[in-house]
């Protein structure tokens, strides 16, 4: 066997090892035009199709268990009351439709362990649990949970739960002796059979024999818990020249071995015909232990893709994986404590990330180093038991992005296999690259600010909208500081009177309302009700607004605050008005008394052309200085903004006509019209 | 001085001066324009004499139509008053109900990248004074995308 160097890994990864890599069934198919190299040793087996029966298709048959429902012991060919309470229930019935593929559902639920499977008369079956962590089958840590003595079998979507036994505590192809038989520790498996007569002399009889299992697929499974001598989880011995074990999207957690393979032991195949493979992909092994290969230990011909190991640990070597055969070992995640070590060459990895540093302590066989398995650096693995994700990638993860685009898609079966072991897409896209392991990061959004909110405050006319402006502006309660709740009217015809009722308002804490020159709008009106107006500042004369509006207020009673009651008298009118609008924003100006003028300091801008800001290079007196606003009387309608900082700063506006020699804007001494 | 020449010409300013006011104009070549002025002086800090220093901290904005005033001065006490508890809240004004204008659209942009005050806050509110036929749909949210 030539080993083969990394150019010659590259050209196989994108030509073929990637897609091989996915599924043990299609090892055998995918890898013939890699023959020359590595994979030599699969190159001698026999066509993929061997692995599916040939013939005519066969239907799915579909059984159902069903442990609260189901009322049934025989049959089980219909969901609910039709269905059958346990598994073994279910397997004995599928039994019987010989040359069917048969899927047996399995409600979500417990169901007991200790089943036992002879599908050989089938095309397949299934064995089918409703995914997460629903369907659990447990073998309470007395039996093994599922027995395999013959067929092609799937397990899907099951929990395989605290099953024990000397070989494969939560699923084995094979039987063998009780589990008080269970070999003491530290034998030490060896290259060619698993524990040799020198090691253990009795092992011969512990071995399950005849291992007479076909393909084993596991898919969307959990292993946990469970515990064995070889294989905490799972003992795959398949002696046939056809059976592979592939397993995909699975988690194994926290199962233990005695001696080898804390949740994998992949026993030698090829005795009767080609050695088929084992493959893992997409898989997670985490808080297994073994005294050799605390996550897996496989003695054939073994190949891993985007698997993370994290957390498992082996007394003696590789605690993550101990591989006795030549490995393929693409994109998956090796941490501190997981190392994989590897006894035979070749080996063939690429994209991997591994902890630096991180050799597997022993002495003979070949130690893998960080370097040679690809990625150097610290892994960004989120082990933190109580973390919402275990195992999740920390964004700053190396593995992210560690792989290139090409190897991201691989395919099981001719199936492309497009999602990580959650179901989440490798790639964003073709060309991008995706992450090592069995979880793909998901960047989220860059935290940036919140967004901007927006609220609407308007009515259907332009009262209207100042009647809700109003309502916005004191919510929960009417203007106004005392029993006097004001309100300033102008026109909504005109634009100098209600400019410069700003200030006025700010005085009176109140707001603006707006009314047409000769009749009191609706909208205005309700207003006055709703916040409970007593007292009406009129901005404007006559001609603004007119006399039989003053009147119509006049005539209007006021309320109580929520207008829900009259007060029993009507509205107050105050008119505030000059002869122009100029003279009626002096008016306004003078009304709340130059003790109510604001201040401001702006020497800061004075004489620069700062941003924004209009250039007035004048010199100016620094500190604060009684402000007014000074605007345009109507011609130029753009100082409307201003009267927002009237009314914050307390500045009054004061109009102009534009000049050139106008009346200088003055502010008159405090005195103003009389109401009318 | 709130204006331009246009609205209120350099006679009346210099006028003014010889009375000995000091006088700052602030303006722009169009009604958005000058309202953004205005706006930039409101949140300028008040601690460095540049502006008027209105609160940073909930940092939000009005906006009315500028070619119809009457939306803008009606929210004038309200948006004075400020919204939940924010200081004042400076009025940034349209060029139609479907158009920013020129103004509004580098004001918008200085203060989206840059945020407001020092130190600088982003933008979290917009007030709308106005229906949809005064301020569109569309225009807020380009406004809304802007902050």
């Amino acid at each position: 066997m030539t080993p083969v160097g990394g150019r010659r890994v590259r050209a196989m990864l994108a030509a073929t090892v990637v897609a091989a890599s996915l599924g043990g069934a299609i090892l055998a198919a995918a890898v013939p035009s890699a023959a020359a190299g590595a994979a030599s040793a699969a190159s001698a087996a026999g066509p993929a199709a061997a692995a599916v029966p040939t013939g005519a298709p066969t239907t799915t048959v579909t059984l159902y268990v069903d442990a609260s429902a189901g009322t049934q012991a025989t049959g089980c060919t219909a969901p609910g009351t039709a269905a059958c309470a346990t598994i073994q229930e279910g397997v004995s019935a599928a039994e019987k439709l010989a040359g069917e593929a048969v899927v047996v559902t399995v409600a979500a639920g417990t169901y007991a362990g200790g089943v036992m499977v002879t599908a050989g008369d089938l095309v397949s079956l299934t064995l089918q649990g409703a995914g997460g962590p629903r369907t659990i089958v447990t073998g309470g840590t007395t039996v093994r949970d599922v027995t395999i003595l013959s067929g092609t079998v799937t397990l899907r979507g099951l929990v395989v739960d605290s099953g024990r036994a000397i070989y494969g505590g939560g699923v084995s192809d094979g039987s063998d002796q009780p589990v008080a038989n269970l070999p003491s520790r530290g034998l030490a498996p060896t290259r060619t059979g698993m524990f040799s007569a020198a090691n253990d002399p009795a092992a011969a009889t512990r071995l399950p024999s005849p291992a007479a299992g076909g393909p084993l697929t596991l898919v969307d499974d959990t292993f946990s818990g469970d515990e064995a001598a070889a294989g905490g989880a799972v003992y795959f011995a398949a002696v046939s020249g056809t059976a592979g074990l592939t397993a995909i999207d699975d988690t194994f957690s926290n199962d233990t071995a005695s001696t080898a393979g804390g949740a994998v032991f992949v026993a030698p195949g090829g005795f009767t015909g080609p050695e088929t493979p084992a493959a893992f992909a997409d898989d997670t092994l985490t808080g297994d232990a073994a005294p050799y290969g605390g996550g897996i230990l496989s003695l054939r011909l073994t190949e891993l893709a985007f698997d993370t190991f994290a957390n498992d640990t082996a007394t003696v070597t590789g605690g993550g994986v101990l591989m006795f055969r030549p490995a393929i070992v693409l994109n998956s995640i090796f941490d501190a404590s997981s190392c994989a070590r590897f006894s035979e060459a070749p080996l063939e990895g690429a994209y991997n990330a591994v902890t630096p540093g991180t050799t597997c302590p022993n002495t003979s066989g070949t130690g893998v180093t960080a370097t040679t398995l690809g990625l150097s650096a610290t892994l960004g693995v989120n082990t933190a038991p109580a973390a919402p994700e275990t195992l999740a990638l920390t964004p700053t993860s190396p593995a992210i992005g560690e792989v290139p685009a090409g190897q991201c898609i691989g395919t099981v079966s001719g199936v492309p296999v497009t999602t990580d072991e959650r179901g989440v897409p490798r790639q964003s896209s073709p060309t991008a690259a995706c992450d090592a392991g069995a979880y793909e990061y998901v960047a989220r959004p860059p935290v940036g600010p919140p967004p901007v909110t927006t609220r609407r405050v308007s009515g259907t006319t332009a009262d209207a909208t100042a009647a809700a402006a109003l309502a916005t502006a004191f919510p929960g309660t009417c203007p106004g500081t005392t029993g006097d709740r004001p309100v300033v009217l102008a026109s909504d015809e005109e634009y100098a009177d209600a400019l410069a009722s700003a200030y006025l308002a700010k005085d009176l804490s109140t707001g603006t309302l707006l009314t047409p020159a000769t009749t009191l709008s609706a909208a205005t009106l309700a207003a006055l009700r709703t916040e409970g107006i007593t007292h009406v500042y009129v901005v404007g004369g006559p001609l603004a607004v007119s006399t039989a509006v003053v009147a119509a207020l006049e005539a209007t009673p006021a309320y109580t605050c929520e207008g829900t009651k009259p007060l029993g008298r009507n509205l107050q009118v105050t008119r505030i008005a000059g002869a122009t609008a100029p003279a009626t924003a002096a008016q306004v100006a003078a009304f709340p008394g130059k003790g109510f003028v604001g201040s401001a300091d702006l020497s800061g801008v004075y004489g620069t052309a700062a941003a924004g800001v209009g250039s007035s290079p004048s010199p100016s007196a620094p500190g604060a200085l009684r402000t007014a606003i000074v605007a345009s009387d109507g011609e130029f309608q753009d100082a409307e903004a201003a009267a927002v900082l009237s009314y914050a700063q307390d500045l009054p506006i004061l109009l102009t006509h534009r000049g050139p020699s106008p009346r200088r804007p003055r502010a008159p001494s405090p005195r103003w019209a009389s109401s009318r | 001085m709130v204006g331009g020449p246009m609205a209120v010409s350099t006679a009346v300013l210099a006028a003014l001066r010889a009375d000995g006011v000091s006088v700052l104009r602030v303006a722009g070549p169009t009604a958005g324009a000058t309202a953004a002025a205005l706006a930039g002086l409101e949140t300028a800090s008040a601690g460095s004499h540049q502006g008027f220093g209105w609160d940073h901290h909930s940092a939000g904005f009005g906006v009315a139509r500028g070619n119809g005033y009457q939306d803008g001065l009606a929210g004038a006490a309200l948006l004075g008053r400020g919204f939940r508890g924010s200081g004042p809240v400076p009025l940034l004004l349209t060029a139609s109900p479907t158009t920013l204008g020129q103004g509004l659209v580098s004001f918008l942009h200085r203060v989206g990248t840059r945020g407001v005050g020092s130190p600088p806050t982003p933008v979290s509110f917009l007030l709308v004074l106005g229906g949809p036929d005064a301020v569109s749909p569309a225009l807020v949210q380009a406004m809304a995308g802007a902050l």
